[in-house]
């Protein structure tokens, strides 16, 4: 797998008249889980919308391996880049197997079934994901955690360098925010994949990111690992409150209280 | 991946069963009416010998059974189509004004120029898509409200079938308009001209299955896997107008049809449209030619519209539609 590498910059966007993004630049290391955070409507969503070709710039560009984004066709994207979108919809009856397969399109000739190759991949993305064991189940019978994998398989199926994911963890209880969390590690160390998500945790962010990016009004605060840029004063100027930061055997933490 | 096949297996089933259960309907809807036949007449006459009788019900009610029977396909085509397209169960061409569209283009074309009379259903086609942008282009705010579609579908379809009995009133002959529940007095020439509409507009239903079922995910998600999901969307609401507006254009505006039938389709064999859509379209032609064939015995010999019955079994289904809805929304 090509290491992807994703460069943004100067990004302007407004929705309307409402300015959201004031000159965005940035750079995401290849195989590195990247993550954006920042206070609500601090334009995370929107950021990850415009480097995923879903958004268009007003100004500014994201190059991928040097290319502008916008020049390049969807399906090459799609190719290159999978999106885990927040609560996904999809019919209740589907079976995971089936919306997994999805994440196949890209790759298949319109009117051409999916080869064998197609579903060995599609096979390897459920048991990395651990719904292996439901592909027959319907969607509308899961956990919000069984949905999540399933929808993080389909992305997987994709068979991308670059994985971006919108708040994975958003609507699961602690339990499964972390399995999420540990899986999206695990197989971004595991194949080499660039991730970047958005995250509200801000403990969550620091403890499954190599690099954190803050973001404030629509501009980049900090940007970095997150041992060397989170602190009480960054996290201020972030989140606009004073929290205590402690780091213990090479662990940092917030206490969000 | 075994459970997909049993399923599938399953869907064929009922798409069987819906298919003799047809056939049985279409041979009951031709032994009945004011030329009584027995079944062994009947069948005798069709594939036997010639038989006056049966050839007379052949030349005058078995037209008409077929244009029920295409209508039908095509106007539950067009819902099942329409409610991919729009993301909306609710949807349906009569309801949202593309029927009321598609009757007052026709409406015109036969009052200001009777000698287009041929391609009717292509001037039907032009209102509905009329009526469809309109109602698209006000009802577009970030997105489409499913209730918003409805309410301005409503007003507009109101506002087409005002022009139409505006036109009617203007006209010194009077009916100009394609009225509602035109099955009767048919001939082989209006099964002709409608099937190759119908042939076209249902397989492009047929064709799309594949899209309606990636237009049932999020469209970023259908983007993101790198598919043009605006070129999809115009593709299928294209069909489902084309649909809408053909049989319209030849048996008038047919309510509740086109809401009806997908939604009990997809309570039969699920939202899998490779299974759905054909199962859609054969419950479709089922129920039209159902609610004619009880249209034309209830009241023998007067004739209730086909279109009256649909209003009257499928008006109270449409309500308890949106009730079951509400309460699924809290």
């Amino acid at each position: 797998m090509a290491a992807e590498c994703l460069l943004v910059e100067d990004l302007h966007f407004a929705y309307g008249r409402t300015p959201v993004l004031r000159g965005v630049s940035l750079a995401v290391k290849p195989r590195t889980v990247t993550t954006l955070i920042g206070a609500n409507a601090c334009g995370k969503t929107t950021l990850l919308m415009l480097m995923t070709k879903h958004l268009r710039p007003d100004a500014g560009r994201v190059l991928l391996d040097g290319r502008d984004i916008a020049g390049i066709q969807w399906k090459d994207f799609a190719r290159r880049a999978a999106v885990v979108h927040q609560n996904g919809a999809a019919p209740d009856d589907l079976p995971v197997r089936a919306l997994v397969a999805y994440g196949r399109v890209p790759h298949t000739a319109p009117l051409r079934g999916r080869t064998r190759a197609d579903e060995a991949r599609i096979d390897w993305a459920m048991e990395a994901t651990g719904v292996a064991d439901i592909a027959g189940q319907a969607l509308g019978t899961l956990s919000g955690g069984q949905r999540q994998r399933a929808f993080l398989a389909m992305a997987l199926a994709q068979d991308t360098g670059l994985l971006f994911l919108d708040e994975p963890t958003t609507f699961l209880d602690v339990r499964h925010q972390v399995e999420v969390l540990r899986l999206v590690r695990r197989l971004g160390r595991a194949r080499g994949l660039t991730i970047v998500m958005v995250l509200h945790d801000i403990n969550q962010a620091l403890m499954y990111s190599d690099e954190v990016i803050g973001l404030k009004d629509g501009r980049v605060l900090v940007q970095g690992p997150p041992a060397a840029v989170i602190n009480r004063d960054s996290i201020f100027a972030i989140y606009g409150i004073h929290l205590e930061v402690r780091t213990e055997q090479d662990r940092m933490w917030v206490l969000p209280v | 991946m075994r459970a997909g096949k049993r399923k599938a297996a399953g869907g064929v089933c009922a798409c069987l069963i819906l298919a003799a259960m047809t056939a049985v309907l279409l041979l009951a809807a031709m032994k009945s009416g004011s030329i009584r036949l027995t079944w062994g007449e009947l069948l005798r006459g069709l594939f036997q010998a010639w038989d006056a009788r049966v050839a007379a019900v052949y030349d005058l009610r078995f037209p008409r059974i077929l244009i029920a029977l295409l209508a039908g396909a095509m106007l539950s085509g067009a819902g099942l189509l329409l409610q991919a397209v729009l993301k909306n169960p609710l949807a349906d061409p009569g309801l949202i004004g593309i029927s009321g569209g598609a009757a007052f283009a026709a409406a015109v074309v036969s009052a200001c120029f009777p000698a287009l009379y041929l391609s009717l259903p292509l001037f039907a086609f032009l209102g509905g898509v009329f009526a469809f942008l309109v109602i698209y282009a006000l009802s577009w705010k970030a997105g489409l409200d499913p209730v918003r579609i409805l309410l301005i579908g409503v007003a507009v379809g109101a506002v087409f079938s005002g022009l139409t009995a505006v036109l009617d009133g203007m006209t010194a002959a009077g009916g100009v308009s394609v009225s509602a529940g035109g099955l009767t007095q048919r001939s082989w020439t209006d099964v002709t001209r409608l099937a190759g509409y119908a042939a076209a507009g249902l397989a492009a239903a047929l064709a799309f299955a594949p899209a309606c079922n990636l237009m049932a995910l999020d469209d970023r998600t259908v983007r993101g896997l790198g598919v043009r999901v605006d070129h999809l969307r115009l593709g299928v609401s294209c069909a489902a107008v084309w649909l809408a507006a053909a049989a319209t254009a030849s048996v008038g505006v047919t309510p509740f049809l086109a809401l009806l039938a997908p939604h009990i389709a997809r309570r039969i064999v699920g939202s899998d449209h490779r299974i759905l859509t054909p199962f859609a379209l054969l419950l479709g032609a089922f129920t039209l030619l159902l609610a004619d064939t009880v249209g034309r015995l209830a009241a023998a010999p007067r004739e209730i519209p086909a279109a009256g019955v649909m209003s009257v079994a499928g008006g109270p289904f449409f309500i308890f539609l949106l009730r079951r809805r509400d309460r699924i929304g809290r």
